[in-house]
């Protein structure tokens, strides 16, 4: 009798709350595609080569763990509260009929727990699909390929999802009861709350507006300045700063509104009116919560996709797919024989080396006082200090300081990285070098500095020899592994090399993977496979991938994480935003039965209703839209390091998110407006019913 | 001859099935002639209350008519009630039914809003009953700021507004002490005779029921007694008076029956 009871009143739960338990679900898979994160083929990838990264990523699920079920709390809380609104005169009846409390609350307890575990039930299996699906769609953009999928259920994830869940609903429902325990049985039946109404002074409604404007200006001032970023202290400020903002614009945004609801003339619009203002009025703490969750959501996602959306980026231009050191005494024509050997030479195309070393000069302590070569290169920096531009000069001389002892670079190693990189190779004369600066640490605008100084035909004096410097400047990466990198080089002909550095130097040999291979497979599995047969070879190399994995592992952390943290986000805002709305409706409902008695039909209190969803959706949904528009650029400001083309995508990102997020609410104010027109007809139709209550 | 505003004919309202039929309402019939004040009375569960809402549409009878002006309320479809409520027929209630989170202003406006009056017209009615009913300082309060009397006569200007065929008034002053109660019931009656408004009242105050022209019995759900003021020659106190006797023999005691 009691499990029936349990089960049938289960089902009815959520076929009436159908909202909530579909924000379980979506709770439910969020949790469990999180922590079985490491199944993903993309992080199994990045496991082989970035294990150090990945394991400190793996050992912040737990926190985030708790960051989650923490936010997890408020949902089961809200939908929790909403429950026992809506069931409180039956529960009333129980009680009044003798059942005790700890029976009854028992029985609420079988009925909850029931409803997890149909929401477990149904959000698992949802749960690895997509989690499948998600490991799929990351292996093919960022070009690791679907070959090597496997199926991975991780039974530690669910057990996690379990615990947590379990955990999160016990403590909710717990303090729920507690609240209700304490309760004297009469507060089960009565109906409506008593109403205060308080009348607000506009004139300070205004001033408090002014000045939440006021706040927030001043916040995302010093976020959009990037002050905000300098420290932790000021970060703190300037967040304390906007929430203060926001909550001083809520708490007097029913007299800012009040204005525009008041002209709805709808049949029922003067009762819209009222409703909607006591309902703002009251519940503007949790609107302004509820807003500050939607920017928070908005900007993670919208930072969230852009840098996955950047994965699709991981195969650009770059000279080398593996570069092998070679042994100072290993015999010539190892390297072949190696490859061919492990079978990786197949996928690989001609190795071609790259040969460099540092130009010892004065400013080097050395033991072997012959190697020292005088360097002298004051026209350059002549040059750059009579530039015109401020910026240009500064920064170039700056950049000239440590040219003092550069790396010399062979030009057939060189013009070797321009073939591979399909470019026109490079040609010098035997009295000519050329400025080598490195990719990744030229700043913008540097080039046209340096070509502004080199057309002037300077040189450069090299053991009391002049070197005119050609008019271009070089900067194609020179070897697979973006890390190991050279600011500051002069490429000179190969005679000269060999007489300038001659037994130092370092030879890197540079081979890149058979196009057939990558266009078959994608340029990620090609590597892995190569990365394969290479491992216990013993050879000295390194891999474009290897950098690339690095880069690759900070997008796919940084936009799993804001993914995730923003679905929990949102999920949350809905719940509570839709639980309120429905609270105020069911705690109002003895007005419907009287304006139906009125006269007014179920068309005409549904047309109010949905006036009302769609203001109180709008209202804290509008104000974060606003914010982002301040809170995407700050984000860009404090967090974004890349290009300005990067800034510009993310920022249409961000627009982009925003609508789909209207769509979602879209959606969810559909669902509580159907919601609430069920209880609405059920108000109107069943007079007989509630005019013997009344 | 006068004009019959409402006529029930054999009006019957039952719960339950086989066996288990309840009959609130039995075969009831008769007529409410414009400008009359009827009351009704009976024990709890006689079906006074059940009488009222087949009247006033919020629940279908199981057979019989009730012809409002004319047409058969009781075969409207859905639509043509919501029409009548509020429009053609005003109510007041023990609980005022008043909305909380309006003014006492738009609380009276609502059914103009709902029903499709013209804002100058209704502006212009609330005027002239606002005055009759002496509101007018009361209009811009809240109805937790108002009194339990000062509320009634909120509900009764808004029963008025659209200037009903008839005032349903189910225990209009159960909810209020003795002074305001009678003071409630001074103004329904001048209504009555001042303004030639139709009520029907559903009481068990024999107090309240005085006011009446006509007070209709009931028991078992039937009309049991008919008692008819003499408006020409007795005095409200001896019409109180015959209304003890009748509640008498209904049960041995008013405290006790009604």
């Amino acid at each position: 009798m009691f499990f029936d009871l349990v089960r049938k009143n289960g089902r009815r739960t959520r076929k009436e709350n159908g909202i909530f338990f579909v924000s379980l679900i979506i709770s439910v898979a969020a949790f469990y595609i999180f922590l079985s994160l490491e199944n993903q083929d993309v992080i199994i990838f990045l496991k082989t080569m970035e294990s150090d990264a990945v394991q400190k990523l793996l050992m912040l699920l737990p926190a985030f763990y708790m960051v989650s079920l923490f936010l997890l709390f408020f949902l089961v809380w809200f939908s929790g509260v909403y429950q026992l609104e809506r069931r409180k005169y039956e529960l009333g009846v129980y009680l009044m009929l003798g059942m005790k409390r700890s029976r009854l609350f028992l029985l609420l307890l079988a009925e909850d727990l029931w409803n997890s575990l149909t929401a477990l039930a149904v959000g698992i299996p949802v749960a690895v699909f997509l989690s499948e699906m998600i490991s799929l769609i990351t292996s093919k953009i960022v070009g690791l390929g679907i070959i090597g999928h496997h199926f991975s259920f991780s039974l530690q994830a669910v057990v996690l999802t379990a615990i947590g869940f379990a955990g999160m609903k016990l403590c909710a429902f717990g303090i729920l009861s507690g609240r209700m325990a304490r309760r004297e049985i009469l507060y089960y039946f009565q109906d409506s709350e008593e109403v205060e109404e308080k009348r607000r002074s506009t004139v300070f409604a205004i001033i408090r507006i002014l000045a939440g404007v006021l706040l927030l200006g001043a916040a995302y001032a010093l976020a959009i300045s990037g002050r905000a970023w300098a420290g932790l202290g000021m970060m703190s400020r300037t967040v304390i700063l906007g929430i203060a903002g926001v909550f001083l614009i809520f708490s007097a945004i029913d007299t800012a509104l009040g204005g525009i609801w008041r002209r709805n003339r709808g049949r029922l619009g003067i009762f819209t009116f009222r409703q909607l203002t006591e309902q703002v009025s009251r519940q503007w703490k949790s609107l302004a919560v509820t807003s500050l969750l939607f920017l928070a959501a908005f900007c993670c996602l919208a930072y969230g996709i852009s840098a996955a959306h950047s994965l699709g980026g991981s195969g650009t231009a770059h000279s080398a797919d593996f570069t092998f050191r070679e042994g100072e005494d290993s015999p010539e024509g190892e390297l072949e024989q190696t490859l061919t050997k492990t079978g990786a030479g197949e996928n690989l195309q001609e190795p071609y080396e790259v040969r460099m070393g540092l130009l010892y000069t004065q400013s080097i302590p050395t033991d072997d006082p012959d190697t020292v070569r005088e360097f002298y290169y004051d026209q350059l920096t002549e040059a750059a200090e009579s530039l015109e531009d401020e910026t240009e000069r500064t920064g170039l001389t700056q950049a000239l300081r440590y040219y003092d002892d550069p790396y010399l670079i062979n030009l057939s190693g060189y013009n070797g990285i321009r073939k591979a990189m399909g470019e026109e190779p490079v040609e010098l004369a035997s009295d000519m070098v050329m400025i080598y600066r490195g990719p990744q640490t030229v700043y913008e605008g540097e080039i046209s500095a340096w070509e502004k100084i080199l057309a002037r035909d300077l040189s450069v004096e090299i053991d009391g020899k002049n070197y005119r410097v050609g008019s271009q400047v070089c900067n194609d990466p020179l070897v697979a592994d973006r890390l190991i990198t050279i600011s500051e080089g002069l490429i000179v002909p190969d005679e000269v090399f060999d007489s300038l550095v001659g037994d130092h130097a370092t030879s890197y040999w540079n081979v890149m993977l058979n196009k057939d291979l990558v266009e078959k497979d994608g340029m990620m599995q090609a590597v892995y496979q190569t990365n394969r047969l290479l491992q216990d070879s013993g050879l000295d190399y390194e891999s474009y991938l290897q950098s690339m994995g690095r880069q690759l592992f900070y997008i796919v952390a940084a936009s799993y994480l804001t993914i995730y943290i923003a679905v929990i986000l949102l999920v949350i805002a809905n719940t509570v935003i839709s639980v309120q709305f429905l609270m105020h409706q069911r705690k109002t409902s003895g007005r419907c039965r009287i304006l139906a008695l009125l006269g007014a039909g179920y068309d005409a209190l549904c047309e109010s209703a949905r006036s009302q969803v769609r203001w109180y959706f709008l209202v804290p949904l509008a104000a974060a839209v606003v914010n982002s528009i301040f809170g995407l650029p700050s984000l860009l400001t404090g967090l974004w390091s890349g290009a300005a083309e990067d800034r510009t995508a993310l920022f249409l990102t961000g627009m982009v998110v925003i609508a789909v997020l209207f769509v979602i609410e879209y959606v969810y104010m559909k669902a509580v407006v159907r919601l609430n027109n069920t209880h609405l007809l059920h108000t109107v139709r069943q007079m007989e019913e509630a005019q013997e209550r009344l | 001859m006068e004009k019959k505003i409402l006529d029930i004919r054999s009006l019957k309202k039952y719960y339950g099935k086989g066996e288990n039929i309840t009959k609130a309402v039995d075969g009831i019939s008769f007529y409410v002639l414009e400008g009359e004040f009827v009351g009704i009375m009976g024990p709890s569960g006689s079906g006074k209350t059940t009488l009222l809402n087949c009247i006033s549409s919020m629940i279908r009878p199981t057979e019989g008519e009730i012809f409002l002006e004319g047409e058969n309320i009781a075969a409207f479809n859905e639509k043509k009630q919501m029409e009548y409520r509020g429009s053609k027929m005003g109510y007041l209630f023990q609980d005022f039914k008043l909305l909380d989170n309006l003014t006492g202003l738009e609380n009276i406006m609502m059914p103009a809003a709902i029903h499709g009056m013209k804002e100058k017209e209704s502006r212009k009615r609330i005027e002239k009953l606002t005055g009759f009913l002496g509101i007018r300082r009361i209009l811009n309060k809240y109805p937790s700021q108002m009194s339990g009397g000062e509320k009634q006569r909120i509900a009764a200007a808004r029963a008025l507004l659209l200037d009903p065929a008839v005032i349903l008034a189910d225990e209009p002053t159960g909810a209020l002490d003795t002074k305001n109660a009678r003071h409630l019931m001074d103004e329904l009656s001048a209504l009555n005779k001042e303004m030639n408004r139709t009520i029907l009242m559903v009481t068990h105050n024999p107090d309240a029921a005085a006011y009446c022209s006509r007070i209709l019995f009931l028991k078992d759900g039937t009309i049991f007694h008919e008692l008819r003021r003499r408006e020409e020659t007795e005095t409200q106190s001896d019409f109180y008076a015959r209304i003890a006797d009748v509640m008498a023999q209904l049960g041995g005691g008013a405290s006790n029956v009604l």
